[in-house]
This record gives structure tokens, C-alpha cells and sequence, in this order.
């Protein structure tokens, strides 16, 4: 993940959420996007990196988090889908539904899995959270046929239609999308009232994220196992 | 209301009634739960925003 390149890179003293500052929260990329930016993700882009990438304005990706904790917390994770087709995002929508108690699918989705009650994988969905549109977009297809509505993690480059609530963010690198769903996991929980505010998780930020092969980190032995096997 | 006749809800967005065949979605606002969002079919595919008439709160 690049630095960001200005001295806008947060306050070190400055809590998220318990145990998170803000610096540490931006050191994760959640808010560097892409070099495009659609019409609608405009309203949650603050400005243009010298570099052409757009950044996103993450006090909207926070508070975006928060409505869609609230929305989630009343819908009933337990009736919520959390779906992603990519492996990057895996382990963050696995430890979300881990904490929150709601339904995980990933990888492949297969057709009928809202749509089909007679499919063995069949899933009961009153509320769907993608964590990209654009790869994830057979499950968008399925809750928009049984008008169940969508969450949908969006990156200045996708495209927002048949999404009932934006959360805005960077849904490309694991440190992102881990930090995305640890923060609204926390959300979740303090909405549904299982969490006090000032609380911390079973799980850090670091547990969230997806561990990739081709990126060892030197000091975890886990990693160069894995090396190893190879 | 006469016998036979439905009160077809509206959509926040466009404000016209919404179809029982169209596929519309309809929720509670995300951010109050205090009111009932319906959307057309045509207002969620072109992304158009909807506001809570209670808390403000706009979205998508
Ligand atoms: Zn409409
Ligand atoms: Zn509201």
C-alpha cells in the first residue's frame, strides 16, 4: 500500500475507535481510490491526489459505516448476507459475520442462493452488504429480484445503481477492506447494543485482513511457512 | 377508499406510485429506522437519491 504523500496523514493521537487512531486508520489506504471517479461517487471524493488517484473523504466512509451498523443492528445481522467474490476480502467478511452473527458467502456465487428456496445453499437474505459492486454483482442481481436491499463498499470508480446505501471506500487493498469491516463489525455490535463504545473487540484490525503469499511479512513465522510450502 | 382499490406506495425519489409487478425495494431508513423507503425499480438502477422525510438522511 503507497504512503499517502502529503502531510495529511492523520493524527496519531486521535482515536477512531478504541485502540485505532486515525493515523493508523489512514495507513491502511482506506481512503485512496482510484484514477477514476463516477458521478455519484463525487459527493464522497474530497480531492485528487498530485498522482491522479482520487482521495475519498473518510469522514463520510465513517459515517456511512455507522448508518450501515445501524441498519444492519435493526434489519438483525443473523437476516444479513455478507457477501465477496474476492479472496482479498475473505477473511474480513468471515471475521465480520464471525462477530456479528450474520450469514457469510464467498467466492463463487451460486445462482439461486437468494432467489432458489429448493438450492441446498440457499440463504434467507433480508439484507445484503457486497464488498464491491463490480465483482460481486450476481449477488446485487439476486436481492434486487426479491427487492431485498444493498450495501455495497464503493470505490470512486463504481458504479452505484441498484445500491441502497454507499459506504465509501477503498474495496481494493486487504488492509482497506479489513479495516472497512472491523469498523463496521464495531458498529454492528455497539448498534445492537453487544458492544459498549469504548469496548474493544474480540479481534484487531490485523486479524481482519487476508493474508497474501506473494506479500511475507519477514517477522511472522505463519508466513514463511506458507512461504515454504510453495 | 372504495371497495377494490389499493394504495399503491410511492417512490421517495420520483414520487410516482410503485407497481406490485415492478422491481421496487422498500426499507426501513438506514439511519432513523423511523420511516419506510421505497425505491422504483428505475430510481435504484439510475442511483437517484432518497431522503428521509423524518431524519434527513440521504442516500444512496
Ligand atoms: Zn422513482
Ligand atoms: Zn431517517
Amino acid at each position: 500500500m503507497s504512503e499517502f504523500d502529503d502531510d495529511d496523514a492523520g493524527s496519531a493521537d486521535k482515536l477512531v475507535a478504541p485502540g485505532l487512531s486515525e493515523k493508523a486508520l489512514l495507513a491502511t489506504g482506506i481512503r485512496i481510490g482510484t484514477p477514476v471517479r463516477t458521478k455519484t461517487m463525487e459527493a464522497f471524493t474530497a480531492r485528487p491526489r498530485p498522482d491522479g488517484l482520487h482521495i475519498i473523504d473518510y469522514a463520510r466512509t465513517i459515517e456511512r459505516i455507522d448508518v450501515a451498523g445501524k441498519f444492519i443492528a435493526a434489519t438483525g445481522a443473523k437476516n444479513t448476507v455478507v457477501y465477496t467474490s474476492r479472496e482479498h476480502g475473505a477473511v474480513a467478511v468471515q471475521k465480520f459475520c464471525e462477530l456479528t452473527g450474520a450469514m457469510s458467502r464467498i467466492g463463487r456465487f451460486m445462482p439461486g442462493t437468494f432467489t432458489n428456496p429448493l438450492y441446498p445453499g440457499h440463504l434467507d437474505a433480508e439484507l445484503v452488504v457486497v464488498a464491491d459492486p463490480m465483482s460481486d454483482m450476481q449477488a446485487m442481481v439476486e436481492a434486487a429480484k426479491l427487492g431485498v436491499p444493498v450495501i455495497a463498499v464503493c470505490d470512486t470508480d463504481n458504479v452505484t445503481d441498484d445500491i441502497d446505501l454507499v459506504i465509501p471506500g477503498n474495496n481494493r487493498g486487504r488492509k482497506a477492506i479489513a479495516a472497512i469491516f472491523w469498523l463496521l463489525a464495531r458498529s454492528t455490535l455497539v448498534r445492537s447494543g453487544s458492544l459498549a463504545e469504548d469496548q474493544a473487540m474480540k479481534y484487531g484490525i490485523e486479524e481482519f485482513e487476508t493474508k497474501v503469499e506473494e506479500e511475507p511479512k519477514p517477522d511472522d513465522p505463519e508466513e514463511r511457512i506458507s512461504e515454504r510450502r510453495e | 377508499m372504495s371497495q377494490g382499490t389499493v394504495t399503491l406506495p410511492l417512490c421517495n425519489s420520483c414520487n410516482r406510485p410503485i407497481k406490485p409487478a415492478e422491481r421496487a425495494v422498500h426499507f426501513s431508513c438506514p439511519n432513523c429506522h423511523e420511516t419506510v423507503i421505497w425505491r422504483s425499480e428505475k430510481c435504484r438502477k439510475f442511483s437517484r437519491r432518497y431522503k428521509c422525510v423524518n431524519c434527513g438522511f440521504e442516500g444512496p
